[in-house]
Formats: structure tokens, sequence, C-alpha cells
């Protein structure tokens, strides 16, 4: 397994995949930003993330577009491997399948790291030239507020390279990692909550991993911190297994 | 000790099977010329024995071991169906990524030497989409020879070569066969030139192996046969046996009678004018590996 990371670690900082991503992110964040869209901009905090309350969706968008982004990522880069063949070199030296998709998720974890540090300190920047004060409420609770969306970058992450490795359509899972990134399936969920009559459903909705990373603020909240730590492991856990039965069942 | 073995290799697509009891067994060392037609089986095989397609039923085993086993696995370099390069990559760039998925260590120094083997030392820094089909799959031989392979299973290595191309190819397979023991299991539909470098065959027909035969004996069984054109072949057979006395192998055919190891076309000639069978032909034929394998594919084992 620490031959693919490495292999694929290599591709991800010496080919362009990666910095385009960045700055297409970069500048529609930062277009957001600067014309006040993301939320109201009372603080460089409040760019980052909701400070204090889940707000509304546009002030979560940012942070959803990083795991979208993150996933982008990391679908191109198995939509790669499937397209050049290079999979069958892969598959024969690695018996083990499972190895394929470990090595996919860390690198996938440090491409939307990168991307997550690269948003935050954008924030910090437009901020600052927009003369806003930091208004953080507590740097634990910046700290803990970014592991969670980490987390979920990662379940997301796993989520849909299940999807890649089962349909291997580039186009279809760009489309899935906007769809689950966003919150369509809970979007969903909430309205037919809401127009039914139903309260459960907007409860399960709140279980999805868009559902979750909306929940997340920067302050210092447990049950949400536990709520987001559930839900990431809950489905990193099940993404997994899910991947890796696909992964040994489907021909290449 | 076998390289591969196979045992009632099936895989079917859509039900139709594309590979149907397999029993294949490649011995360690050799040079395993895969032959079939287009749509045979080779590259189903080929892929089931790489770990690429599951078998719907039989067994495979790599050097003793199962086919699954992990270190077994890391030490085969593979073509199958086509050069597996990374388009906006240099061959030393796709070399790197090749070498870092085999954990090669200091792997710059064997990809040079490996690159100037395979005679694309010379590219620099040239993205491979814009190399030629025979420099691609030159680079694709390159990649398999990282890592100290002990197998390699290519798929129609040299496709797309030309006759230089091919020679240089054909060498270097034939070296590190001889040098490094390495066993080769290759398909080609260039019969002439596996003939040149393989020390066993399988033919395949329509998914079954319906034939396995190693260089010596393929030797023998193609060595000189006589044809005779008869209107009458089976008034022709029982002279011709008598005469010969049961001293060499004889099989009929539609519209003639062969003769195998047998060379005097006058004295057969004569035997059949004398027996009012008229011959509209009788040709000395020396069968090389093209013609066996059209044989073997009409159910002829000799003619």
């Amino acid at each position: 397994m620490l031959n693919l990371i490495k292999m694929d670690l290599r591709r991800t900082f010496r080919t362009p995949l990666l910095y385009a991503l960045l700055l297409g992110l970069g500048v529609m964040l930062g277009t957001f930003a600067m014309t006040g869209v993301m939320g109201e901009n009372q603080s460089i905090a409040a760019l980052i993330g909701p400070v204090s309350s889940t707000g509304d969706m546009m002030s979560t968008m940012g942070m959803s577009m990083v795991l979208i982004f993150g996933a982008i990522y990391i679908v191109s880069i198995i939509g790669k491997d499937f397209s050049t063949g290079f999979i069958k070199n892969i598959l024969t030296i690695h018996a083990n399948k499972s190895t394929y998709i470990m090595a996919k998720l860390v690198v996938g974890t440090i491409a939307s790291a990168c991307m997550l540090v690269f948003y935050v300190v954008l924030m910090v920047i437009l901020g600052m030239i927009q003369g806003l004060p930091l208004g953080i409420p507590s740097i634990g609770g910046l700290v803990l507020f970014l592991l969670g969306k980490l987390l979920l970058a990662i379940a997301l992450n796993a989520l849909l390279i299940g999807f890649e490795l089962t349909f291997r359509n580039l186009p279809i899972s760009i489309l899935a990692c906007f769809m689950f990134g966003m919150g369509g399936a809970t979007m969903l969920l909430s309205m037919l909550g809401n127009s039914l009559n139903i309260p459960i459903l907007h409860t399960i909705s709140t279980f999805t991993i868009a559902g979750s990373s909306s929940i997340g603020t920067l302050t210092v909240a447990v049950g949400d911190i536990v709520h987001i730590v559930i839900c990431g492991v809950a489905w990193l856990v099940f993404s997994l297994i899910t991947g890796c039965f696909i992964m040994k069942r489907k021909d290449v | 000790m076998l390289a591969i073995e196979t045992q009632k290799l099936s895989r079917s697509f859509k039900g139709k099977p594309a590979v149907s009891s397999l029993n294949m067994h490649v011995p360690n060392g050799s040079i395993y010329g895969f032959i079939g037609q287009n749509g045979a089986g080779k590259s189903t095989t080929q892929k089931m024995i790489c770990g690429l397609l599951h078998p719907d039923e039989g067994k495979i085993s790599l050097y003793g071991k199962s086919g699954d086993d992990a270190e077994i696995r890391s030490k085969i370099g593979v073509i199958i169906e086509s050069p597996a390069l990374f388009p906006n990559a240099s061959a030393y760039e796709n070399m790197m990524m090749q070498a870092m998925n085999l954990g090669v260590s200091n792997p710059d120094k064997k990809i040079k030497e490996i690159l100037k083997l395979v005679g694309l030392s010379d590219t620099d820094k040239k993205k491979s989409k814009l190399f030629s089909l025979g420099m691609k799959q030159r680079l694709a031989i390159g990649q398999t020879l990282l890592g100290d392979p002990r197998l390699l299973i290519l798929d129609e290595p040299t496709n797309g070569l030309d006759p230089q191309g091919i020679i240089e190819i054909r060498n270097t397979l034939q070296k590190i066969n001889t040098e490094q023991g390495i066993t080769i299991l290759i398909s080609s539909h260039i019969l002439g030139e596996l003939s040149r470098i393989a020390t066993h065959y399988g033919i395949i027909k329509q998914g079954e192996m319906i034939e396995e035969i190693d260089k010596e004996a393929l030797r023998e069984k193609c060595k000189e046969y006589m044809t005779v054109h008869v209107s009458d072949t089976h008034k022709a057979e029982g002279v011709i046996r008598l005469a010969l006395e049961g001293k060499h192998e004889i099989e009929v055919t539609e519209d003639a009678v062969h003769i195998h190891h047998y060379q005097d076309g006058e004295k057969i000639n004569r035997l059949l004018v004398d027996n009012g069978i008229y011959a509209s032909e009788i040709k000395q034929h020396k069968m090389d590996l093209e013609e066996y394998f059209l044989a073997a594919m009409e159910g002829r084992t000799h003619a």
C-alpha cells in the first residue's frame, strides 16, 4: 500500500490537477467572499464557517465546496487509472484489491487537507483585505471545526470512491460529488419531511454527510461534535466496506 | 515446476462462454506462445491469470502457489490489450510511475538502463501521447521489465512495430529469458516471429485449449509430408497403404491423401497410374507453425 501512496503523491504534487482545482476553488470562493454572497461577512471567522449557529445554507457553502473539490480530485485520479489502463498494472501487482482503495483514500485525505488549509488561508487573507476582525470564538473550536470537516471529507471521498469504482464514469461521478457534497439527498429528505409533515425525515437528513457538515460551527458544542464524529466514522466504514466489496467482485 | 498452471478454467460473458475448461501448463523458464484466432479467449485467459477477471470455475496456480499469492503477483510484468501509459507523461515519468507502483528502490538508474534497452532514451520530455504505436509498445515492454519480474504476460507485444522493432523486441525477450530465466507467456498473431523464440505452444480455439506442444514435438510433427490430390481418395488410400506396408503415417481428407515423412513422388504416381487412379497433383510439403496452426484449427493434426 505504501508504494501506491508514494506513487499517487507523486502524481498529486507533480501534475496540474490539484493546483487547477485549488485555483478554481480559490476563484469561486474568493468571488463569493468579496461580494458578500457567503453569509454575513462580519468577521474572518464567518468567512471560514458558521460562528455560533447553523445559519443559512450559504454560510456552509464554502466548506461544502472544499469537500466537493476534494472528492472531485480523488474520482479524477481513479478515472485516470482506468482510462489509461494503468489499473491493470496496479491490480496485477497488488493482489489485494482493498489496498488500492485504502491508498486512494489516504491520498484523497491529503488532497482534501491541502484544500482545507488553502481555504482557511484564503479566507483569512480576504478577510484582512476587507478589514474584517478575526472574530474566532476559540482556537480549540476552530481546530475541532476543521478536524470535523476533514473527517467528513474523508467519508465523502470514501463514498465517491465506491461510486466511481461502480460506475467508472467520470462525469457521473463528478455530478455525484456535487449531489452528495451539496446535500442533494439531504435537501430532499428535509423537504419531504416538511411537506409530508414527517419530522423524523428531517432528523434523518442530519445524519447524511452533507447534513452533518451543516451542523458544525466554530463554537464548541459537544453534542454537535459527537454527531459529526459518529456520522463521519459510520459513513467512512460503510463506504470502505462497500467499496472493497465492489472492487473484489468487479472485473477490470 | 510450472510457472503457470490452470485447471478447468472457465469464464462466460452474458451466458456466452469465452473460456471453457482450459488447462494450461507453462513450464518455468519457458517462452510459451499462446496462439488462437481473434476472440478465441487469449486475452480473457491472460486477464484471469493476472487477477483482472474472476473465473467462473477452475483454478490458477503460479509457481505452485495460489494465483492470489501477493509475493508472486508482485513479480509479474504485464501488457494486456494495449499499453497502459499516462498520455501527458514522458517515457521517463511513465517508467517512474511503474517503478513506484512496484516499490523499486533507487529506480533512476534502472529506468535509464531499460529506456536505453528499448530504444527510448532520447525521447526526453516528449509526452507519450505523441509517441507512435511502436514507441508506446516499447515503453510498455520497458515497464514490464522493471522490478526484476519472474513472469511476463504479453498480449501481442509486437503490434504496431516495424520489422526492425519486432526483431529488437524478439532479441530482448530471448535475452532476458536466456540470461535471467524469466518465463514469458506471449500471445501473438505473427506466428513466424513467435516460432523463432517460443519453446512451448498452446493453441486455443473458441475458448478451449486444443493442443499444448513443445518446440521439439512441433518440429517432429512438421517434418516433410506429401499431398496427393485424387478423385477417389478411398481407393487411393488402400493402394498406398498396401504399398507402403504401414511404414508411413497416412491421413485422408476430402480430396487428398497425405503421406508423412515420404518424398518419392515418382513412385506414388506410378503406383496410382498402375491402379487406374488419376492424381491431379502430387506436392511435397514442409509445414511451418502457421500451417500447423491452421491445420489445428481445422482439426487436422498432421496436415
